[in-house]
């Protein structure tokens, strides 16, 4: 466009620029040097002024709805989530600690009694408990591993119908030393603690890696 | 210190609090720019529906990259966000990438209601049909170019925040607008919405 208007005249790109202060000094200092004498860049320069001042006025068109945002993006609920993880791990090695140390003192073997006898007649694994020579109602306060052992051989035979469940392994356990269900409890509570340390520690190694990047 | 609310002091704290993670304080700044945003769509995408899209993403990405703001020009660098999100529009549409921005340039085509046209707080209200005639205009206009007017000229961002935003040269910006201009410019006056100074009259004068 500019290579056709007649020589002598500023480009349009230099006035354009002009109007938004965006030329050098010596460029600003030659268009204000030229445009008293010129009525075509004078014209130029108010023309572009115009359009430049309609555009700015053009109304704007309201939004259909609202943009707010309802809930936080995943990267920012992070922060919440170590926070959840940290208690739900902190709750669990509470009780397990609690459960465990009622477990190993004497306290609990007083109510171990009716506790075993209800173990009994609750589940298939009565039976087991009744073959097992050391399953005796009263409860072993800590069975040595041989005797864990010993037991452990006597019951599988007896109770492999229940080696399928997920929980196979722990009932298993449960008929061969006879454990109680506070044991169970603290044996439980223990794992889920342990996965929980470890998730929170994850997390928070994530969520830190994220907020540096 | 003057009791009425300043509007950089209420993006600055709304800011603070949006780096922090409040999602309160980030939908204060959604409402201070929410218009801004959907309009530059709106004018560059061409449909009031592709639009809200991008405006929505817009504020979404806002908010997950608001710790990468480094200082500046909030409108700025919403805006830049904003190009990028109707760009994404326009591809996933197309379903292969958009190789220039006159593709978008093709679906820009101006058609909204003068019923759509609602004045801004600070705008003058101008005819409706100088508002349809600078619509129309801004829809002839070469997408790239048309992406500068709305930025610098509608939205107000400086050559430097413009090319940031539009990822060029200054030099280009400077080009681009300048050209955009003297179209407009041509399209308006022949639409009779610029005073004309006598074309002839000007070729004439010697300089």
């Amino acid at each position: 466009m500019d290579e056709t208007r007649p020589q002598g005249h500023a480009p349009t790109e230099l006035l354009s620029a002009y109007l938004d202060r965006q030329v050098e000094p010596d460029e600003a200092v030659l268009v204000e040097r030229h445009l008293p004498g010129c009525a075509h860049c004078s014209f130029e320069l108010s023309d572009l002024d115009a359009v430049r001042a309609l555009v700015h006025r053009l109304p704007q068109v309201a939004p259909p709805r609202s943009f707010v945002l309802r809930e936080p993006a995943p990267m920012l609920r992070l922060p919440q989530l170590v926070i959840w993880t940290r208690a739900a791990a902190a709750l669990a090695a509470l009780v397990f600690a609690v459960v465990f140390s009622l477990d190993m003192s004497g306290l609990a073997a007083r109510l171990a009694v009716p506790m075993a006898a209800s173990s009994q007649t609750a589940a298939p694994v009565a039976p087991a408990i009744r073959a097992a020579p050391q399953s005796t109602p009263r409860r072993i306060e800590v069975p040595s591993p041989d005797q864990a052992i010993g037991a452990n051989h006597l019951a599988d035979s007896t109770i492999e119908s229940l080696t399928t469940g997920p929980l196979a392994p722990l009932s298993r356990a449960a008929a061969g030393v006879s454990i109680s269900p506070l044991r169970l409890a603290w044996i439980v509570s223990g794992l889920v603690a342990f996965v929980l340390i470890g998730s929170a520690l994850l997390v928070g190694r994530r969520t830190a890696g994220s907020s540096r990047s | 210190m003057s009791h009425a609310v300043d509007p950089s002091a209420a993006e600055a704290r709304a800011l603070e609090g949006a780096r922090q993670g409040e999602l309160a304080a980030f939908n204060q700044l959604v409402l201070m720019y929410q218009t801004a945003v959907f309009n530059v769509a709106l004018r560059t995408l061409g449909n009031p529906d592709d639009a809200a899209d991008a405006a929505q993403e817009t504020f979404v990405s806002a908010f997950r990259a608001i710790r990468e703001f480094r200082g500046g020009s909030f409108k700025a660098w919403l805006l830049r966000i904003t190009v990028n999100s109707c760009y994404d529009i326009v591809r996933r549409r197309q379903r292969r990438p958009a190789s220039s921005l006159d593709e978008l340039g093709e679906r820009a085509d101006g058609d909204f209601g003068p019923s759509d046209l609602k004045p801004g707080p600070e705008q003058t209200a101008l005819s409706t049909e100088t508002a349809r005639a600078i619509q129309d205009g801004l829809a002839t206009l070469p997408a790239e170019q048309r992406l500068l007017v709305l930025l610098c000229d509608v939205q107000g961002l400086s050559y430097e925040e413009a090319a940031g935003a539009t990822q060029v040269a200054l030099g280009t910006v400077k080009s681009r607008l300048s050209r955009a201009r003297a179209r407009l410019r041509d399209y308006l006056r022949e639409r009779g919405e610029l005073p004309s100074h006598s074309r002839r009259h000007m070729e004439e004068t010697e300089c």
